[in-house]
């Protein structure tokens, strides 16, 4: 869509806007992120102190045939379809990604044909968010 | 509790966390982006069909939106819009640079049926916005989830009745009409 031309003070105030929304979009991201890695660091603490409690009192060999006891058949069978599920989700994320890679670029064309001016999302052609764009 | 307990117990609360933090925020992602897709598509087939123009700044603008929503998909979550809508106010930007003055400035141009073809549209946007937000947060969902899936298991069950005894209720129905 065609603009009209700013004066410098136009430019000066939506620059200044675009700057503080781009603070705040971050100071969010910082936040997300943190809370993201908290969760992944506790459950390392959690492991590290389980293994310093024992550290010196039982070798490893007797910790790992304790993980094993441990690992009840109702466990094993969780972590069996745990494992298999998400490989199974990522492996028809990979078939959809390639579905869309191969049918986007037919279905921009023609469209373009009904109408020249037509926009893009901007996301990349498998779908997927440009890297450009993660925040 | 012994280490084989915690060192699995630790071990599932790890995965846990990948698979709402990373693996179920790219899903909801994608999700919306699927969504956004087939609502911009039937945009564009009802331009096909001649009910709103290409070139009219309504049907530009509605797209742009779409747009921007598929290409920034993965940052669109709840935090970020309570944030972004309490602390960013857009004081002093050019009035024709805040979407509402566009749009109603793009609707005046429209006919009747085209203002509420776009309205329509601009709804269901939205719509899909909220729903985008609300379904990634996994603290939201775990509140919204338990009413939704009771609601709908109710409609459900409610419609299944309603055909099974169609004929009983209309008797019913037939008996209050003429009592």
């Amino acid at each position: 869509m065609l603009r009209k031309t700013r004066s410098k003070r136009e430019l000066e105030i939506e620059n200044a806007y675009l700057k503080t929304q781009r603070l705040r979009n971050n100071t969010v991201t910082i936040g997300q992120t943190l809370i993201k890695w908290a969760g992944v660091v506790c459950c390392f603490k959690f492991i590290s102190d389980a293994i310093s409690a024992l550290a010196g009192k039982d070798t490893s060999a007797n910790l790992v045939l304790d993980i094993l006891a441990s690992a009840s058949f109702s466990v094993s069978v969780s972590i069996v379809f745990g494992v298999g599920g998400v490989a199974y989700g990522l492996s028809q994320r990979s078939l959809r990604i390639r579905n869309i890679l191969r049918l986007s670029g037919r279905v921009a064309e023609l469209e373009a044909q009904i109408d020249p001016g037509r926009s893009s999302s901007g996301i990349a052609s498998d779908g997927r968010t440009n890297e450009g764009d993660q925040i | 509790m012994n280490f084989g307990n915690v060192f699995i117990s630790s071990l599932s609360l790890l995965f846990l966390c990948i698979l709402v933090f990373w693996l179920y925020r790219s899903f909801r992602a994608d999700c919306f982006r699927d969504s956004m897709f087939e609502l911009r598509d039937e945009l564009f087939d009802d331009a096909v069909q001649e009910r709103i123009g290409f070139d009219s700044a309504a049907y530009n603008l509605l797209r742009s939106t779409m747009n921007g929503s598929i290409r920034f998909a993965h940052c669109l979550s709840l935090t970020r819009f309570i944030v972004l809508s309490k602390t960013s106010r857009p004081v002093g930007l050019p009035t024709d640079e805040l979407f509402s003055e566009r749009f109603r400035k793009a609707m005046d141009e429209l006919d009747e049926d085209q203002k509420q073809l776009v309205w329509d549209y601009l709804c269901r946007m939205n719509f899909l916005l909220i729903e985008h937000m609300t379904l990634s947060s996994p603290l939201l969902l775990a509140l919204v989830l338990p009413f939704a899936i009771s609601r709908a298991i109710k409609k459900r069950f409610l419609k299944s009745l309603m055909v099974k005894y169609e004929t009983n209720l209309n008797r019913l129905d037939t008996a209050l009409l003429t009592s």
